[in-house]
């Protein structure tokens, strides 16, 4: 009960029925309660007479007596209670009388002896009705369950919820990954194509030829090699792929030992092999090869940095080469300057100053070498590297060279101090400096040390570890390729699901025809190969990885720490943390998808395949059920086949007459086996060999035994008639077929003479022309409409045409003319199926909105006239005279009283159609009640309402969290506090957003339910206002969905309202698809165009048909009205019989049943109320006009009319009016 | 259309029998618990059975409103009743007195039973006796 007393309104909305058991039953529970209640007084009664001493009184002998009599009662009842419950069964039992049941049964068991049958039985049958109770509870359990569920959702089952939204985040993630990872492929390809000129595809070729190659480096990174590549002026595949190839093998050899940006050194070393002109001697994969061997053998060998020597190369690139100095050498020089400490820059910087310097001033260079001038100089052209070493080695020790050296130094600009350094310490280290000078020469000419060192690095753990990756990578992109077309309809994880499934459906509606053929197959296929193996791959796929990975971790620990105790417990950790880690179940996710993805995308090709075959085969099942039509439809048209057709039916006839005829031979066989077998029979022979029978006796032993005989094979023997008649038949057919056969029959191949053909022509004429005169006829009957006339026109011309077209040769100038026409002719045929649609696109257009608020003034006006009409028939009935009787004063009070109902019931209906005509400011509402309407000014008060909201909500919170300070168990229900009022403030947000929206269409659907009882179904209004109520339930149904969406995203904003979006979201799909089937159903039925009556249903209220232009109707209450529907009769006979255009008055009154109508009652075929149109007048006469007779007798009932005295039917009628009154003011005054 | 009328007839019998009987036995529980003054609380329980178009049948029943207010379990109530030793003796009692919920609700899953199962043919025949009778004074 509630905080206040209300009036209490306890409404009972019962289907009134009966049934008598149940009555019975209730009527006893009733009585036995009554019986039971009663008995208490009594003995209560009883013991007061007790103790009042009154034992012997009469009072207490009644008492008494009357215990007695109930308890006698109560025992009958008892039983037959019982009795009905049995018969009625638990199931139909409520729960109030099984749990009466129960107790009832239990109480007879412990009133039992454990054990007895007695008991047993008892036992049994409060079994069965503890059963029934709990299938009872159960069901009803369930739907509290389903309810609970939905309420409680993310409380009760949060840790389930939450793994699962885990997961499903996952596989969106790994799907945006897959994509990202796919349009990144994509950038890079676009650049390759851009630096080396090569088309796409053959960019995607070299990037098919790199997946082969056995590196670590990630596919997308060999193709910025690749990008380099074309940087540097490589355009043909092989060279971009050669070079790929070694700068795979430098970057992954020497990435750690180059330092900074690998591609810049692998860049700088590709422009290196230029500048020496390295490409023209080796080729540009062997010299990158040579270079990367050296630097990376010179970085073994000493302390210098590859990066150094990479540097230092390429600052002295403009020299070197023209000085004849080669790349390996520049190379020994800059590992030796590293090894000794020289920074590149000034060392180069000196370099390049000494070289050329050299040729310039050959004879202080050559006086400092300790040289003449001309041997220097032609060792400078020779070899300047060693006339460089030679010069080098004379300024060791040789404090005046130093001198002048820096003098010289100084002289061209640089600081002399830190320059000459760079020559002192290569002066005093010549012999380092040569070393590493042949070392590098050595390993450019074996070009072997990188390779050995690729080998190395690209076989350690951690690369094999970067191999799978590559190839998850490379199964991501490809599974993102596939995606793409998906995900480029968003990039936002939020709106995935949401603009996918819209994409889903339109794809799904424009392809649907296509998508379920293949579906079906794929379905099929999938489900089987799925159980058999496929389940089976991606679980292994799964295991793989996941092995894979865990051995990996294993090994590496293992190795690190050298003991296998250590590697065992890091392995159960890793064990521990990988199932604690959503990680894990995402990557297992993945795999299993891409996995999945790749069976599927193969199996797909093989469905369609398949798909392709079985569409193929039901083509040719369709090909072969047109031939093989049955015998007897062959046979009629034998005539017209050609010599091998009929040699084919020939074959088919003696096949067929075989089969007969073993069937004829199983049928005698068979009847043999029945007779042998019966006993019966047997008996009867037996008797037949007994001695001494008369001749009377055999005679009737013969009787019975032909009797029993035909008894028993009475089945059989029907059965070989119809054989033998069939087999006739058959021989029939087989003599007209070799007749045909005989006169040189078959129309194709052997052409026939003139006579002949001119035969056949007249025949197919004479048929056609039987046929149009047919046509002709029932149209001038009336019995079909004009179009129908014209279609069947149309029908048989194509028919007469195409038969015309077996009698003539193909080929012949006479086929093609009625191939042609025939062709003609079924263009003209869907060109009338194509007026037929648009004309029914037509009348759905037209019964449009528009028509809405005109069809209510009309409807209004209508209304108007029709009760003008009646008021004034009705007021003509009125007694127009001064001294009315007392009768006639009741009548025209009783008149009155309708007129006055009536004007209250047109008034009714007139205040609805005013209220309706609303409307028409509602007609654009079904477009305006989308989610978001910015023309919806009150939005913007609400959102400013709802800031407000939020930030004092949020100003809560900060003053709470401050209040909290460091306590944690106050800061994390602040937290929550602030959690719940946030979702209470979305969720009050999308409920006040879309309330307005609701109560818009509410209010619409109000106008429209208000309008159904008053305006007819079947007019242009009714039409306009069912599609405007399908309008406005579409409109509910996604203004519904969108604000279940976004409540659900407000939710869950983690996984952006997922799964529930989407359940949501295909549910609207769902109910739009209900609400459209409806309309579609509801204009597209069969109309009723010949007239006639509707056929019944249960309510008046059921649509059936439509109507056509031009036509009248007369509704359900007219059709039940007898004296109404006899008219209807005639009018429903002459419009079946195609007499209608002829009827006339004079016909109508003849074919009135007269006599019946005027003495009371009617036949029983007029009174049908069902309208089921089989009704015939019983007096239609075979001839129209009325009969002397019948005029004479309708004048006698008109006399008769006229001596009737009124007065009983008012007393009648008052007397009536007395008894309603008495039972509708009933109750107990 | 005649079943249309014995059912609503049908209807009306029953609310009206219920309701006599919901209030005779009304009648006795508050006769039987309470002890009066005025005779307010038993006098004032006006009951009717209506007909209308949009229904089949209507019973209506009324009792004052501290009627209701005795159904409702007290906390602490304190009542006067008569003692045969002394005149009148007052009491604390924490029961509330069953004389409203308990036989509307009874006789409410009552009703709907007999709606629900009692129209059988014999029953409608009775109705239609009742009509002719009525109408025609049989």
């Amino acid at each position: 009960m509630g905080n206040k007393l209300r009036d209490e309104d306890l409404n009972l909305n019962i289907i009134v029925n009966g049934d008598k058991s149940k009555k019975e039953l209730g009527d006893l529970e009733k009585s036995t309660r009554e019986l039971t209640a009663r008995n208490k007084e009594l003995r209560i009664e009883k013991e007061k007479l007790i103790r009042a001493g009154k034992q012997e009184s009469d009072e207490f002998k009644a008492v008494t007596k009357e215990i007695t009599e109930n308890n006698r009662v109560l025992k009958t009842n008892e039983t037959r209670m019982t009795e009905l419950r049995k018969a009625i069964g638990l199931a139909a039992l409520t729960m109030g009388q099984l749990r009466s049941e129960q107790t009832r049964l239990k109480r007879l068991m412990d009133s039992s002896t454990p054990g007895t049958e007695q008991w047993k039985l008892f036992k049994s049958q409060l079994e069965k009705v503890e059963g029934q109770m709990e299938k009872n509870r159960k069901g009803g359990e369930r739907m509290h369950l389903s309810l609970g569920k939905m309420a409680d959702g993310f409380n009760r089952y949060f840790a389930m919820i939450s793994v699962w939204v885990a997961s499903l985040t996952g596989v969106i993630f790994g799907f945006k990954k897959a994509s990202n990872e796919f349009a990144m492929f994509d950038d890079k390809v676009a650049d390759v194509q851009k630096t080396t000129g090569l088309a796409k595809d053959e960019v995607l070729a070299l990037d098919k030829s790199l997946q082969n190659l056995d590196t670590r480096t990630a596919q997308n990174d060999l193709l910025d090699l690749a990008k380099i590549a074309g940087k540097l002026g490589l355009s043909a595949e092989p060279d971009v792929e050669g070079f790929v190839r070694a700068a795979d093998k430098i970057a992954v050899a020497l990435t750690e030992d180059l330092g900074g940006n690998i591609e810049e050194s692998i860049n700088d070393i590709g422009k290196l092999t230029d500048i020496f002109k390295l490409n023209e001697d080796y080729g540009i994969e062997a010299s990158m090869i040579k270079v990367g061997s050296t630097i990376n053998a010179l970085g073994a060998a000493s302390t210098a940095n590859e990066g150094y020597i990479v540097e230092f190369t390429k600052r002295v690139a403009g020299i070197a080469p023209s000085a004849g100095i080669s790349i390996e050498k520049v190379m020994g020089l800059a590992a030796t300057l590293d090894q000794f400490g020289q920074s590149s820059e000034v060392a180069s910087t000196v370099y390049a100053q000494v070289v050329p310097d050299m040729f310039k001033d050959t004879a202080t260079y050559a006086a400092i070498a300790k040289m003449s001038v001309s041997d220097f100089k032609d060792l400078l052209n020779k070899d300047a590297n060693e006339a460089f070493i030679r010069f080098l080695a004379g300024l060791n020790g040789n404090n005046g060279g130093l001198a002048e050296m820096t003098q010289k130094l100084d002289g061209l600009g640089l600081e002399g101090k830190r320059s000459i350094s760079v020559l002192g310490v290569l002066a005093n280290n010549t012999e380092t400096l040569r070393e590493q000078q042949d070392l590098s020469a050595k390993s450019f000419e074996q070009g072997t040390s990188l390779i050995a060192e690729f080998n190395i690095k690209n076989e350690t753990m951690q690369a094999r570890l970067d191999k799978s990756k590559k190839s998850l990578a490379l199964i991501t992109r490809e599974l993102g390729e596939s995606l793409s077309p998906a995900m480029l309809v968003s990039t936002n994880g939020i709106t995935y699901f949401i603009k996918g499934a819209v994409q889903a459906i339109r794809i799904f509606t424009q392809y649907k025809g296509t998508i379920v053929g293949a579906a079906v197959g794929i379905a099929a296929y999938t489900i089987a190969v799925k159980l058999a193996a496929k389940w089976d791959t991606i679980h292994y796929g799964y295991l793989v990885v996941k092995t894979a990975i865990t051995k990996a971790y294993a090994w590496v620990v293992g190795v690190l720490t050298g003991e296998v105790t250590l590697a065992t417990v890091a392995q159960n950790a890793w064990n521990i943390a990988q199932k604690a880690n959503p990680i894990g179940l995402i990557i297992g996710l993945l795999t299993a998808a891409a996995t999945a993805y790749f069976i599927f995308k193969g199996k797909v090709k093989e469905a369609t395949v398949e798909q392709k075959k079985f569409n193929d085969e039901m083509e040719r099942g369709k090909e072969l059920m047109g031939q093989t039509k049955t015998i007897e439809e062959r046979a009629r048209v034998m005539a017209t086949m050609n010599a091998r057709q009929l040699e084919e039916f020939k074959g088919n006839l003696e096949d067929q007459i075989k089969a007969e005829e073993d069937f004829h031979g199983k049928l005698l066989t068979e009847a043999q086996k029945t007779l042998d077998a019966d006993a019966k029979l047997q008996e009867l022979y037996n008797n037949r060999k007994a001695d001494g029978l008369s001749e009377m006796q055999k005679i009737m032993i013969n009787a019975l035994i032909a009797g029993r005989k035909r008894e028993l094979v009475r089945e059989l023997q029907d059965q070989d008639n119809a054989s033998q008649a069939r087999l006739k038949q058959l021989r029939k057919y087989q003599s007209d077929a070799d007749k045909i056969s005989k006169s040189g029959g078959g129309n194709d191949d052997t052409p026939l003479s003139d006579k002949e053909l001119k035969d056949r022509l007249d025949k197919v004429e004479a048929a056609n022309n039987k046929e149009m005169a047919l046509i002709n006829k029932r149209h001038l009957e009336g019995i079909s409409s004009e179009d129908q006339y014209n279609d069947e026109l149309l029908n048989q011309e194509i028919k007469f045409l195409t038969e015309k077209m077996t009698v003539y040769k193909k080929g012949s100038k006479e086929y093609e003319e009625a191939f042609n026409q025939s062709l003609e002719k079924q263009v003209q045929a869907e060109k009338r199926i194509k007026d037929l649609l648009i004309s029914a696109e037509k009348e759905l257009a037209e019964a449009k909105i528009e028509n809405l608020v005109d069809g209510i003034e009309k409807e209004k006006a209508q209304e108007n006239q029709r009760w003008s009409d009646e008021k004034r028939g009705l007021e003509k009935q009125l007694l127009d005279k001064k001294d009315l009787s007392d009768q006639e004063a009741a009548l025209n009070a009783a008149i009155n009283a309708t007129i006055e109902e009536k004007e209250r019931l047109h008034q009714d209906k007139l205040r609805k159609l005013k209220e309706a005509s609303k409307i028409g400011d509602l007609e654009n509402l079904v477009t305006a009640a989308t989610p978001v309407d910015p023309n919806f000014a009150t939005l913007e008060q609400q959102q400013s309402f709802f800031d407000a909201r939020q930030a004092l909500i949020e100003a809560q919170y900060a003053k709470e969290k401050q209040l909290a300070g460091k306590n944690q168990t106050a800061l994390k229900a602040a937290e929550r506090r602030y959690n719940s009022q946030m979702y209470q403030l979305k969720s009050d947000q999308i409920d006040a957003e879309y309330a307005l929206n609701e109560k818009r269409i509410g209010l619409a659907q109000n106008y429209v339910s208000m309008l159904s009882g008053v305006v007819d179904e079947e007019s242009a209004l009714g039409k306009a206002l069912f599609l405007f109520n399908q309008g406005l339930a579409v409109a509910e149904v996604w203004v519904n969905i969108a604000k279940a969406n976004a409540k659900a995203i407000a939710a869950s904003p983690l996984t952006f309202g997922q799964p529930w979006v989407a359940a949501n979201t295909v549910q609207g799909g769902i109910q739009t698809g209900i609400i459209l089937a409806q309309t579609i159903a509801k204009f597209s039925k069969k109309g009723k165009k010949d007239g006639g009556f509707t056929g019944p249903a249960n309510s008046d209220d059921q649509p059936m048909g439509v109507y056509h232009a031009n036509e009248w109707f007369a509704n359900a209450k007219a059709v039940r009205n007898p004296e109404v529907k006899q008219f209807l009769d005639i009018f429903d006979y002459y419009q079946r019989t195609g007499q209608i255009s002829k009827l006339n008055t004079k016909m109508i009154l003849a074919n009135l049943p007269v006599q019946q109508m005027y003495v009371g009652g009617y036949s029983s075929k007029n009174t049908s109320s069902s309208g089921s149109g089989s009704t015939v007048p019983s007096t239609i006469p075979t001839s129209g006009g009325m009969s002397d007779t019948q005029l004479d007798r309708l004048n006698a009932v008109l006399d008769r009319l006229d001596s009737k005295d009124f007065s009983i039917a008012i007393e009648t009628y008052e007397r009536k009016k007395d008894n309603w009154k008495k039972i509708t003011n009933g109750g107990l005054k | 259309m005649e079943l249309a009328l014995v059912r609503k007839e049908f209807v009306k019998q029953i609310l009206q029998q219920e309701g006599k009987e919901l209030h005779d036995n009304q009648g006795k529980a508050i006769a039987k618990l309470l002890h009066f003054h005025s005779n307010r609380l038993m006098d004032t329980r006006p009951f009717r059975v209506e007909s209308e178009d949009a229904m089949d049948g209507q019973f209506t029943t009324q009792i004052t409103a501290y009627g209701r207010f005795l159904d409702i379990k007290p906390k602490n109530r304190v009542i006067k009743e008569q003692s045969k030793y002394t005149h009148w003796r007052q009491r604390r009692r924490t029961k509330a007195f069953p004389i409203y919920n308990r036989f509307v609700f009874g006789h409410y899953y009552t009703i709907a039973y007999r709606l629900m199962y009692g129209l059988t043919e014999e029953v409608a025949e009775g109705i239609k006796k009742q009509f002719d009778t009525l109408n025609n004074g049989k």
